[in-house]
């Protein structure tokens, strides 16, 4: 009876300390939820945008000769509304509402290129954990219109590296018919092949198969094209 | 000119003594000095997470001291942590807000600092000291820890990257040297860093050169208390044939399933997931964590087997239990919280760390409990490690790294057991290699040198086998 009176003491002043820091962590939450949702909604949007090649309004500030890049978040999202339009589509095998999502660029009646985001696991060297990207394709359908990394989990400063301008503007204009492919110890040539990053090429091969295996998804079930060929 | 130099000599010394990766024997903190350290600009958030998370909930803990040193050596721990992990969730919250790009490539290694070495020791110190003093202890020892960090950060970033804090500062022409920013490097800079310093530090008298011969004297004594349990441990002919046969029996069904078509794709599926973690991604060599433990298990064999199955026990079955905790209690909590609450309130977001803390604690007593009662031998041979293990930052890891990112069950489960059997695999081997005494050491701090430095090889083995595609 003595033991499970200290252990109920125990319990009950574990949750009374604990309890001090948790309505801290509240009000932490309530002050940083909307920051850290803006953030991924201005990284989503501007994705978009760099993809399609359309000007938002970006400063540039030189402190003692270093360059320092920044970005006017309410005119990301105005520019954003005015030029992109949404669409939601029924998809079979897709679970969240993000992944149903279409982005569409129309720009003078004409369509310039569409994208979907996809988060998928089992692809990359962290096989155990998701990887999140935007692709988008030219009106054509066959011709890729760039990629963004959204969300990943590779290894810092390795797989990571993924998120370097130098490695994702190899995919602007690259031909996904029959599928991409990678390369590496030798310089990409085909308009169908890219560099793989050095030191990774688990998470490079992991691309590859992520953007074949999304693409031939969307194709499959956008009805506009035919997957065998 | 002279007081300028006294100064120099007092803040290195205030630094270098003492420090906990740089210096001490003990073999502290090092899972996330190595996989952090290779842009300074994480080093320095990791850094001052580590601060902020030691002295903020040493402050808490402090007036509640009588109650917490009562509960014994294990229940303290476990305490002490929940209430770190608020601290943690709390900071983790703070750099997703303001350094997004930092916190998202560094994301499950600011969640681990719950289970960080140092931050545990510290506290866990002050404890029994007067409240200032022990202030001033973990200012000390968080600022050594964030100084070897940013250390080892200048020695990676600029060689692998060309840059410090993101700015260029080697020309372009200069060649790379990818070797630095890969975890393998990591264990190669610190090893190759103490190497380095260790004239240095012998001549400041910061690291002992103690007397070879005593050394091997504490080895053996070491060594000896063990010897009766040794033989259950050892291969007998018996045994052998039944591990031929088992490997045997799997092969068949690995090259036979694909007669059953949905096994077949379940294999599919399962197979390059375990491989991962096993091999190619595993805890330790690419992850670099749970490294403290295995430096102090793998000092003898025996040890590390017994460390090694409790290991896996833990794992798989707690992180199967909170993949069920997280996804049934948690997220759906939070789900019928939306209907009814004015703000949206993500509990899964909040409170993950906290609830997979409260979860590992509660399953290793319960664990030990039925032990004790149900199987005697069993616990004798396990339990002291068993308790330990709350503490072992790898057992969280396979929970934060596979379930907040919506893994199924089987696949997450798949991955803990995974990891477990790397770390048994790792840990043995090191323990054999340690074994037999390639380099003699001197002092404890030099035979940590020279684990971290095997280690290394190790990992850039596992990488090297990574690059093959098997699938």
């Amino acid at each position: 009876m003595e033991e499970f009176k200290t252990f109920i003491l125990r319990i009950f002043s574990i949750i009374f300390i604990a309890f001090i820091p948790c309505t801290g962590l509240f009000l932490v939450y309530f002050y940083t939820a909307p920051k850290i949702a803006a953030y991924h909604e201005i990284k989503e949007k501007r994705a978009v945008l760099d993809i399609f090649g359309i000007p938002y309004r970006t400063t540039e500030k030189t402190v003692m000769g270093f360059t320092i890049k920044g970005y006017d978040k309410d005119n990301i999202r105005e520019v954003f509304d005015t030029s992109i339009t949404v669409e939601e589509t029924e998809v079979v095998g897709v679970k969240t509402e993000e992944e149903g999502k279409v982005y569409k660029f129309i720009k003078g009646g004409e369509l310039q290129g569409m994208g979907f985001i996809r988060s998928r696991i089992g692809y990359g060297y962290n096989k155990s954990s998701a990887m999140s990207l935007f692709i988008c394709l030219k009106p054509d359908m066959e011709t890729l219109k760039g990629v963004e990394v959204l969300d990943h989990s590779e290894t810092p400063g390795l797989g990571g590296r993924m998120t370097e301008d130098m490695f994702k503007e190899q995919f602007i204009g690259m031909k996904l018919k029959p599928q991409i492919k990678m390369v590496k110890e030798r310089k990409a040539t085909g308009d169908n092949e890219f560099d793989a990053i050095t030191g990774a090429t688990n998470t490079s091969r992991g691309i590859e198969e992520f953007i074949n295996d999304a693409v031939q998804e969307f194709w499959g079930k956008s009805g506009e094209q035919k997957w065998q060929d | 000119m002279a007081g300028l130099k006294r100064h120099i000599r007092k803040t290195s010394k205030f630094f270098l003594r003492d420090n906990l990766i740089l210096t001490a024997g003990a073999g502290l903190g090092f899972c996330s000095a190595l996989a952090v350290t290779n842009k300074l600009e994480n080093s320095l958030t990791m850094g001052l997470g580590v601060l902020f998370v030691a002295m903020g909930s040493f402050s808490l803990i402090y007036p509640f001291r009588r109650l917490i040193t009562i509960a014994g050596t294990h229940h303290k721990i476990s305490l002490l942590m929940i209430i770190v992990s608020v601290f943690v969730t709390i900071f983790a919250l703070f750099a997703q807000a303001f350094v997004p790009e930092v916190a998202a490539s560094i994301r499950a290694y600011i969640d681990l600092i719950t289970t960080n070495c140092i931050v545990l020791a510290v506290i866990s110190e002050g404890l029994t000291v007067p409240f200032w003093e022990a202030q001033k202890k973990i200012l000390k020892a968080c600022m050594g820890y964030a100084f070897a960090l940013v250390l080892l950060a200048f020695l990676r970033e600029p060689l692998g990257f060309g840059t410090v804090m993101g700015f260029s500062v080697i020309p372009e022409t200069f060649p790379r040297v990818v070797l630095m920013v890969t975890p393998v490097g990591g264990f190669f800079a610190l090893a190759g860093f103490r190497l380095l310093m260790r004239p240095f530090l012998l001549k400041a008298r910061i690291v002992y050169q103690e007397a070879a011969s005593c050394e091997c004297a504490a080895a053996e004594s070491r060594v000896s208390p063990v010897p009766v349990s040794r033989s259950k441990f050892g291969i007998s002919r018996k045994s052998l044939i039944t591990i031929g046969l088992g490997v045997c029996l799997f092969i068949s069904i690995i090259v036979h399933i694909r007669t059953s078509p949905t096994l077949h794709t379940q294999f599919l599926i399962f197979l390059p997931i375990l491989m991962n973690a096993l091999f190619f991604d595993g805890i330790v060599l690419s992850k670099l964590l749970g490294i403290c433990p295995l430096l102090n298990k793998s000092r003898q064999i025996d040890a590390a087997w017994k460390m090694g199955i409790a290991v896996i026990i833990v794992m798989t079955l707690s992180t199967a239990l909170n993949w069920v905790v997280y996804n049934k209690v948690l997220i759906m909590g939070s789900d019928v919280l939306a209907k009814y609450s004015f703000m949206p309130i993500r509990l899964e977001k909040i409170f993950y760390l906290t609830v997979f803390i409260v979860t590992i604690a509660v399953f290793v007593q319960t664990l030990s409990v039925m032990l004790r009662k149900f199987a005697r031998t069993a616990y004798e041979q396990m339990g002291q490690f068993l308790e330990l293990i709350t503490v072992n930052c790898i057992v969280l890891a396979s929970a934060t790294f596979t379930i907040p990112t919506g893994a199924s069950f089987m696949v997450s489960t798949l991955t803990a057991f995974g990891y477990g059997l790397h770390w048994l695999m790792v840990t043995v081997w090191l323990a054999l290699l340690r074994r037999q005494r390639l380099f003699v050491p001197t002092n404890a701090w030099d035979e940590d040198t020279i684990a971290i430095l095997l280690l290394g090889i190790m990992a850039a083995i596992f990488t090297g086998i990574g690059m093959i595609r098997i699938f």
